[in-house]
């Protein structure tokens, strides 16, 4: 076993999960805000 | 003329290239009687069959100083080496994918993250067991339940451990009814299994809001982190052309004929790395047993933050932890398999919608995960 690649393996895991659910809270924000701006009745009425 | 010279191929035949066959014959006969992924195991196992004879004419041989090259050696230059095959793939899942059930409960989108916790798990396993980072991070994208992913990042990162990855990831996809449940089980009571949850499943979502997801991802994606950019452009390309709604002609194309074509060809050259020499080794059986790992701990980390969101939910707006199993890639088998486990606890629970929502939003996660192990590792080397 290398240490310095199980400290390293650690550190990406640490920064890649938090970064993976970043990149969900942006996306959820993004499914929130375009649902908002172009609702479904909206289309209808035109 | 000796005999080595008249048969070749049976005078060079060793152990190794038996077990190769047997291995491609077990993968056809999973295909055909089993029918797990068939359209994938059963044209590699038929590959490892091809493969695994010595002087094969479909892998390149040098004779008499001369180099024939063989047509799986071409076709892994063409498509695999290049990561073509695996990105055409993403635009044929993106052309089939409904982002629409994402729209009813957005929320569900953050389990595509947590039930990605596995392939960071198996990662940290592997370097324990030897495995330098960047095999660390391939054996580990095996629990993004997604092929084409696992392809890439080990194309990048561990060329020489491609055909087991590949291997695990297919199989392992297709177990996913028989992996899934005993974990979801073991990590959730009766109670929990049996609840119910409130859906928006009449939400109607407009067009334009369909057509602009696609390319505000891909912008978002193409900002945050632009090595995801190949796997979650093309995925939203295909998406594009699927929602767009003047292109079904070619909508329907990547739907069915593309992605037809290309898993053809993927599954074979796929094969034409399995041979006994790369195969047949102690690392492979690792790999397995990892791949394996990576799923379980992927399902647990879905279940264990549904169960943890529920703590700071109310009552009404709870999630069924089993719905958190389905933030892997695998779609639609992992909300199959949780919406009857649903039915077999309580049969009026009927838990698809959140399911198939969740396992959209796993599609997307196990597609940023790859990109980012791509960005991360080479920035720790």
């Amino acid at each position: 076993m290398n240490l310095e690649f199980l400290y390293k393996a650690l550190e990406i895991s640490g920064i890649g999960i938090a970064t993976v659910f970043i990149f969900m809270a942006v996306f959820y924000f993004v499914i929130v805000g375009i649902d908002k701006i172009f609702p479904y009745k909206d289309e209808k009425k035109k | 003329m000796e005999f080595n010279e008249l048969m070749p191929a049976i005078a060079g035949m060793t152990w190794q290239h038996l077990v190769m066959i047997a291995v491609g014959l077990t993968l056809i006969f999973l295909a055909v009687k089993k029918q797990y992924e068939p359209t994938l195991l059963l044209p590699m196992g038929f590959g490892a069959i091809l493969v695994n004879f010595p002087f094969s004419a479909v892998l390149t041989q040098v004779q008499g100083g001369e180099t024939i090259v063989g047509a799986l050696n071409v076709l892994f230059d063409a498509g695999i080496a290049t990561e073509l095959f695996p990105l055409l793939i993403f635009i044929a899942i993106g052309a089939m994918i409904d982002f629409s059930p994402l729209f009813q409960r957005p929320s569900l989108l953050l389990f595509g993250a947590a039930a990605q916790f596995g392939i960071f798990i198996t990662m940290i396993l592997a370097t324990i067991f030897g495995f330098d980072l960047k095999q660390a991070a391939s054996i580990g994208i095996i629990g993004a339940a997604d092929g084409p992913t696992s392809i890439i990042v080990a194309n990048q990162f561990a060329k020489d451990l491609l055909p087991a990855i590949s291997v695990a990831a297919y199989s392992y996809m297709a177990l996913v009814p028989i992996i899934q449940p005993p974990v979801i089980k073991l990590l959730t009571s009766k109670k929990e299994r049996q609840m119910h949850m409130k859906t928006n499943s009449n939400k109607k979502v407009s067009r334009t809001t369909l057509v602009l997801f696609p390319i505000v991802i891909t912008i978002l994606a193409g900002l945050i982190a632009p090595s995801s950019l190949a796997l979650i452009g093309f995925l939203m390309f295909g998406n594009l052309i699927r929602e767009c709604g003047v292109l079904n002609s070619l909508s329907q194309t990547a739907q069915k004929e593309l992605a037809n074509l290309v898993t053809i060809l993927l599954g074979i050259t796929i094969a034409s790395t399995m041979t006994a020499e790369r195969f047949v080794q102690l690392d492979t059986l690792m790999i397995l047993g990892l791949g394996i790992f990576a799923f379980v701990f992927d399902t647990a980390g879905g279940v264990l933050f549904a169960k943890l969101m529920n703590k700071f939910m109310k009552p009404e707006n709870r999630i069924n932890p089993m719905v958190g199993a389905c933030g892997i890639s695998a779609f639609p088998m992992s909300a199959r398999v949780i919406h009857g486990m649903g039915l077999k606890e309580d049969p009026t629970n009927y838990l698809l919608m959140p399911a198939i929502s969740t396992n959209v939003g796993g599609q997307i996660g196990s597609v940023i995960v790859g990109g980012l192990l791509l960005m991360l590792v080479p920035l720790f080397l």
